[in-house]
C-alpha cells in the first residue's frame, strides 16, 4: 500500500494565530483605526465642520475668546482658531505619512541587502548609519532643513536622510534570522538567485516588524514636522499648521490660552490613534 | 557499471578563526564517499561531527574544497542553477522550512517555473502529481504552512526538493522533530520515493534506530572525518571502531535490561581543537601510544562478499586479531 | 506494593482555554508511584504528558485548570494547596527537570551559583552553607573540575553538563520526587547514556522517586519500572515497562512500538500508525478508533474502561494477546 494520506489537520490547534479573526478581537487596533478615522474625517470634512476660512484676517477681533462664529476663538491675526486647526490638520497628517514613505523604503532596502549579502556591502551601510545615529534627531533635522531652506520640499528630504536608520536595522535584525531558516536555505540550494530569493522570499516575511515601526515613525514625524512648523523652518506662513499655531500661541499664553494648547491635544491625540494601531499591529503579527 | 549518481573525495570544510573561537573550526575534514543510483546511504554522530555542515556543503550552502561530483559530472565552486538542481535537502525544522506566507502551490510552482522544467500550462498538474506523490490530498495545495502539522510539512519540504527532480537527496534529521508515528510515515515515504525515481539518498540522522531500519549502508562521522564506514548490517553486528562500539552500546534498546550503562565518557569534542594523532583517542580506552601520534586512515577490513560493499574503519587496530583486541562490551 | 505510596493521582481531568472557551486536555489519570519507584509516561505530542506533569506542579499555563481529580502528594491534596504551599513544594519535595538545559539556567548566573541559590532557598541557612552544599552536588552529578565549573556561565558548557547543572539544581532541595520532562531528548546518545546513568544512580542513593515523561520509548523502557501510555489526553495502557513493551494490550501501544526504528532489528521497516494523531480528547467512544486496525462498532460508542488483572491495566474493548495465555511476542509485519 501506498503512504497513508495525511488529513488536513482540521482547526488549528489553540496556540496557533488565524490573523482574518482575530482582527476582530484586537481591541487596540480597532481603537487606534477608529480614532484615526474620526481625525482624518474632521480634517476632510473641514470646509463642512469650519466654513470660516483659515487664512483670512481680521485685525479687529485678534485673540478673541470662543464665540459665535469662532469655536475656539481667533488667532494673534484674527483668523479663526479652530478652521485652522482642521486645515492644519490636513497639512500635518499629510506630510507626516507621506514623509515616511520614503525613508521606510530606503532603510528597508539598505537592511536587506546588508543583511542579507553581508561581507563590505554589511560593513559599509553600517558604518554610514553609525555617523547618522551618532547625532541627535533633531540636530540633524534641523541643521539640514536649514541648509536647504525652509519648506515643505526640505522637510521630506531631511526626514529621509535621518529617518533611514530604523528602517535598516530592524529589517537587517529580521534578515540576519530569516537568513537562516530552512525555507530561504532551501531556496538557495535549489539555485534561485539572489534577487529571486530577496523579493519573493524574504521581503515580504521581513517587512512586518518595519511596518509596526512605521506606526511609531509617524508619530515622530509628526512631531518632527510640527516642531519646525514651530521653530519657523517647516511648513511656510500662511499656510495652517499647528507647529506654527503653536509657535504664535506660546507667545500668547497668557491671554489667549486655547491657540497655545489646543494645536498640542490635536497632536497628541492624532499620536495616540497612530500608537494604537501600531501596538494593535504588533500585538497581531508578534513574533511567536 | 552506473556512474555513482554522487561521489565526494577529499571534502574539507574549514571555519577561520574568528573572534571567541580562537582556532579554526575544522567542521569537515578530508571526507570521501560515494552513493548508487536507488541507495540509502546514512550518517550517524553526535554534536560536532560535522554532519550537517557535510549535507550543506554537498547542496552548496558552504563553501568547501574537494570535488563533489554528481553523475561524473564534477560541480563547481560556483554551481550553475542546472547543477545545483540535482541534489537537493530537506532540513530538520519542518517549522522552518517553508515560507510562510506561501501556499503549498505557490512553493512547489515555483520550482519547477525556475527551473522549466514543465512548459507552462502544465505546471498545475505536475504540482497536482508532486502532492499526490508525497501523500497530501489535492485540497493541500491551496494551503499555507500555519494550517499544515509538522509531518505535512515536511511531506511539502520534500514534495518541493522532488519538484527539481534530483539524482540525489540529503535528508538532514528530516525526523527528529517528528513524533514517532510521524517519523514511520516520512521514513516510509524516503523509501518509497527513492524506489520510484531512482534516487540516491544520503540520510543524516543521531538516531541510530533510524539507520538501521532504512540505510543499506552507514558511515560513522566524528570530529569531522569519518571513522567507519561499512553495509548496515555489517556496522551492527562487528562494529570495528572503538567509538562506534560505544555509540552502539549507548543506544537505550527496548526489551533489554538495564545493563552496564555510561558506555563513554565525556561530552562530544569541540571542532575547533581537534587532538593529534586519532581523533578519537583522548576518549579512547582503548588508546595506545601510537594512536596519539599517528592519525589512523580508513582500511578496509573486509571485501564485502557477493558484491556487498567494503567494510572501512578509521582505528590503528580495527582489524587486529580477536587475542590482540582490547576488551569492549 | 511493600513502599508507600508518594504520589497519587486519581482521576485527573485537566482543561485549557481555546477560542471557544475550554478543552478537555487530560482525562480520567490515574496512577500511584510509591517511594523510590520510577514511573515512565510515554505519548506523543497531544497526549497531554506535558500537560499533567505541570498539574501535578501547579504550573498550568495561563487559563488552564485541574477541572477534578485528586493529585495526592505524600498525603497532602496538592489541589487544594495555596500558591505559597506549591512554592515550597517545588524544588524542596519535588524537583524538575525540563526538556531544554539551555533555557532552564539563567544564562547570566554562573552554575554554581544558580545550584547554590536553589540550595538556599530550600535547605541550607547560609551562603557559605548552600556554596559548599552545591559543590557537594556538583560533586554528585559528576561535572568534571568542580572548583572551576561552578565558577563557569551555563554558555561555556557543553549541553550535557547544562542538564548535570539542571539535575543538581532539581536535587538540591533534597526531594523525594523528581519529575523530568523529555530530560535527554535534546541531547547527544552518548551523553543520554551517561545522563541515564546518573538519574539511575541517584535514585538508588538519594531514594528518588522519578516520574519520567518521553516520546522515546527505549529510554523509559530502560529507566521505569511502571509506564503509563497516554493517548489524546487519556492513559490508554498501564503497568510493568518490560510486560507493556513485550506484550503491549494496547493496539497504539502496539502501533507505538512498530513504529519505533530499532538498532536491533537492522533492515526492519518502522510501520506506520495510518491517520494523525488526535489533538484532543474524545468524548464518546475511543479516540484511536479512527486509526485502529481491530476497530468495532462499540469502539465508536463507549469510551473504553482502563481495566485489567494485576499491574498491568488497558483501555480498549478488545486488546491485544486477550485470548492468548502466553505474551506473544512481537513480530514485524513484512
Amino acid at each position: 500500500m501506498s503512504v497513508p494520506l495525511a488529513v488536513l489537520t482540521p482547526v488549528v490547534a489553540a496556540e496557533r494565530r488565524r490573523p482574518g479573526i482575530s482582527l476582530l478581537h484586537n481591541k487596540t487596533l480597532l481603537a487606534g483605526i477608529a480614532l484615526l478615522f474620526v481625525i482624518v474625517m474632521m480634517v476632510v470634512l473641514a470646509p463642512v465642520l469650519a466654513p470660516a476660512d483659515p487664512n483670512q484676517q481680521n485685525l479687529f477681533n485678534v485673540l478673541a475668546r470662543p464665540g459665535p462664529g469662532h469655536l475656539l476663538g481667533t488667532d494673534d491675526l484674527g483668523r479663526d482658531t479652530w478652521a485652522r486647526l482642521l486645515y492644519g490638520g490636513r497639512v500635518d497628517l499629510m506630510i507626516g505619512v507621506s514623509a515616511v514613505i520614503a525613508p521606510f523604503i530606503l532603510g528597508s532596502t539598505l537592511g536587506l541587502l546588508a543583511g542579507y549579502l553581508g561581507g563590505w556591502v554589511d560593513a559599509v551601510i553600517m558604518r554610514v548609519l553609525e555617523v547618522v545615529v551618532a547625532f541627535p534627531f533633531y540636530v540633524l533635522i534641523i541643521a539640514v532643513v536649514f541648509a536647504l531652506g525652509a519648506g515643505v520640499s526640505s522637510i521630506f528630504i531631511a526626514i529621509t536622510a535621518v529617518g533611514w536608520v530604523s528602517y535598516c536595522r530592524i529589517v537587517r535584525g529580521e534578515v540576519l534570522v530569516a537568513k537562516r531558516l530552512g525555507y530561504v536555505e532551501a531556496a538557495r540550494a535549489a539555485g534561485l538567485s539572489t534577487p529571486r530569493i530577496l523579493i519573493r522570499h524574504l521581503t515580504p516575511n521581513v517587512l512586518t516588524q518595519a511596518l509596526i515601526y512605521s506606526m511609531s515613525d509617524i508619530v515622530l514625524t509628526i512631531l518632527a514636522v510640527v516642531t519646525l512648523g514651530f521653530l519657523g523652518l517647516g511648513v511656510q506662513p500662511p499656510t495652517a499648521e499647528w507647529g506654527a499655531m503653536l509657535q504664535a500661541g506660546f507667545e500668547n499664553i497668557l491671554t489667549d490660552p486655547i491657540l497655545g494648547t489646543v494645536p498640542g491635544i490635536a497632536v497628541v491625540i492624532t499620536g495616540l490613534a497612530f500608537s494604537l494601531i501600531g501596538d494593535g499591529l504588533a500585538a497581531e503579527f508578534g513574533k511567536p | 557499471m552506473t556512474e555513482a549518481a554522487l561521489d565526494v573525495q577529499d571534502l574539507t570544510v574549514v571555519y577561520p578563526a574568528q573572534g571567541r573561537t580562537r582556532h579554526p573550526v575544522r567542521a569537515v575534514t578530508g571526507v570521501s564517499l560515494s552513493l548508487q543510483p536507488g541507495e540509502t546511504l546514512g550518517l550517524v554522530g553526535e554534536s560536532g561531527c560535522g554532519k550537517s555542515t557535510l549535507a550543506r556543503a554537498l547542496v552548496g550552502l558552504e563553501r568547501s574544497t574537494g570535488d563533489i561530483s554528481l553523475r561524473g559530472d564534477r560541480l563547481l565552486a560556483r554551481r550553475t542553477p542546472e547543477q545545483a538542481r540535482r541534489i537537493q535537502i530537506i532540513f530538520q525544522d519542518p517549522y522552518a522550512s517553508l515560507n510562510p506566507r506561501l501556499s503549498v502551490r505557490s512553493t512547489l510552482e515555483e520550482m519547477v517555473r525556475v527551473h522549466r522544467l514543465r512548459p507552462r500550462r502544465e505546471i498545475p498538474h505536475r504540482v497536482g502529481e508532486l502532492v499526490a506523490l508525497v501523500g497530501l490530498p489535492p485540497a493541500s495545495l491551496e494551503a499555507r504552512p500555519a494550517a499544515l502539522s509538522g509531518g505535512q510539512r515536511q511531506r511539502v519540504a520534500i514534495a518541493r526538493a522532488l519538484a527539481l527532480q534530483p539524482d540525489v537527496l540529503v535528508a538532514d534529521e528530516p525526523t527528529t522533530s517528528l513524533d514517532v508515528s510521524v517519523q514511520a510515515v516520512i521514513l516510509d515515504l524516503f523509501a518509497q520515493v527513492r524506489d520510484q525515481l531512482g534516487l540516491a539518498l544520503l540520510l543524516i540522522t543521531h538516531n541510530v534506530g533510524v539507520v538501521s531500519a532504512v540505510c543499506d549502508r552507514v558511515a560513522v562521522m566524528y570530529l569531522g572525518r569519518i571513522v567507519e564506514l561499512a553495509p548496515t548490517v555489517a556496522l551492527l553486528d562487528d562494529p570495528r571502531h572503538p567509538y562506534t562500539r560505544r555509540l552502539l552500546a549507548a543506544v537505550p534498546r527496548l526489551g533489554a535490561p538495564a545493563g552496564v550503562r555510561a558506555a563513554l565518557q565525556g561530552d562530544p569534542p569541540d571542532p575547533s581543537q581537534v587532538p593529534g594523532g586519532c581523533p578519537f583517542h583522548p576518549r579512547c580506552p582503548d588508546a595506545t601510544d601510537h594512536c596519539a601520534t599517528a592519525r589512523p586512515e580508513l582500511s578496509v577490513g573486509q571485501l564485502g562478499a557477493n558484491g556487498a560493499a567494503p567494510h572501512f574503519a578509521a582505528c590503528h587496530y580495527a582489524w587486529a586479531p580477536p587475542g590482540a583486541d582490547k576488551g569492549v562490551r | 506494593m511493600s513502599a508507600p505510596l508518594l504520589l497519587r493521582v486519581e482521576r485527573l481531568a485537566v482543561a485549557m482555554p481555546g477560542p471557544r472557551g475550554l478543552f478537555p486536555v487530560v482525562e480520567d489519570v490515574s496512577f500511584d508511584l510509591p517511594m523510590g519507584g520510577a514511573l515512565g509516561v510515554v505519548g506523543e505530542s497531544g497526549s497531554g504528558k506535558t500537560t499533567m506533569l505541570r498539574a501535578i506542579l501547579g504550573l498550568l499555563p495561563q487559563g488552564g485548570r485541574v477541572t477534578s481529580g485528586l493529585i495526592s502528594f505524600d498525603g497532602e491534596d496538592l489541589l487544594s494547596a495555596g500558591e505559597g504551599r506549591m512554592r515550597r513544594i517545588r524544588g524542596r519535595q519535588i524537583g524538575v527537570i525540563w526538556q531544554d538545559p539551555q533555557a532552564a539556567l539563567d544564562p547570566v548566573m554562573r552554575v554554581g551559583e544558580q545550584i547554590a541559590e536553589t540550595a538556599r532557598a530550600h535547605v541550607a541557612g547560609s551562603w557559605k552553607i548552600a556554596r559548599d552544599r552545591a559543590k557537594e552536588l556538583m560533586r554528585l552529578v559528576e561535572l568534571p573540575d568542580v572548583e572551576r565549573t561552578y565558577r563557569a556561565y551555563p554558555h561555556q558548557l557543553s549541553g550535557g553538563q547544562r542538564q548535570r547543572v539542571v539535575i543538581a539544581s532539581a536535587i538540591a532541595g533534597e526531594p523525594r520526587l523528581v519529575l523530568a520532562d523529555e530530560p535527554t531528548t535534546a541531547l547527544d546518545v552518548t551523553v543520554q547514556d551517561q545522563v541515564l546513568s546518573l538519574l539511575a544512580r541517584l535514585r538508588q542513593e538519594l531514594n528518588l522517586a522519578l516520574l519520567l515523561v518521553s516520546h522515546d520509548l527505549a529510554v523509559v523502557g530502560e529507566t521505569c519500572d511502571e509506564v503509563s501510555v497516554m493517548y489524546a489526553g487519556r492513559i490508554v495502557e498501564h503497568g510493568p515497562a518490560n510486560g507493556v513493551f513485550s506484550s503491549p494490550r494496547h493496539h497504539y501501544t502496539a502501533g507505538l512500538l512498530a513504529a519505533a526504528p530499532r538498532v536491533d532489528r537492522p533492515g526492519v521497516r518502522p510501520v506506520s500508525i495510518p491517520g494523525t494523531p488526535a489533538l484532543a480528547v474524545a468524548q464518546r467512544g475511543c479516540a484511536f478508533a479512527a486509526r485502529c486496525p481491530a476497530v468495532l462498532a462499540n469502539c465508536l460508542e463507549v469510551v473504553p474502561p482502563l481495566v485489567g488483572q494485576g499491574r498491568h491495566r488497558v483501555a480498549c474493548h478488545h486488546p491485544l494477546g486477550r485470548e492468548l495465555p502466553s505474551p506473544v511476542p512481537l513480530e514485524a509485519k513484512p
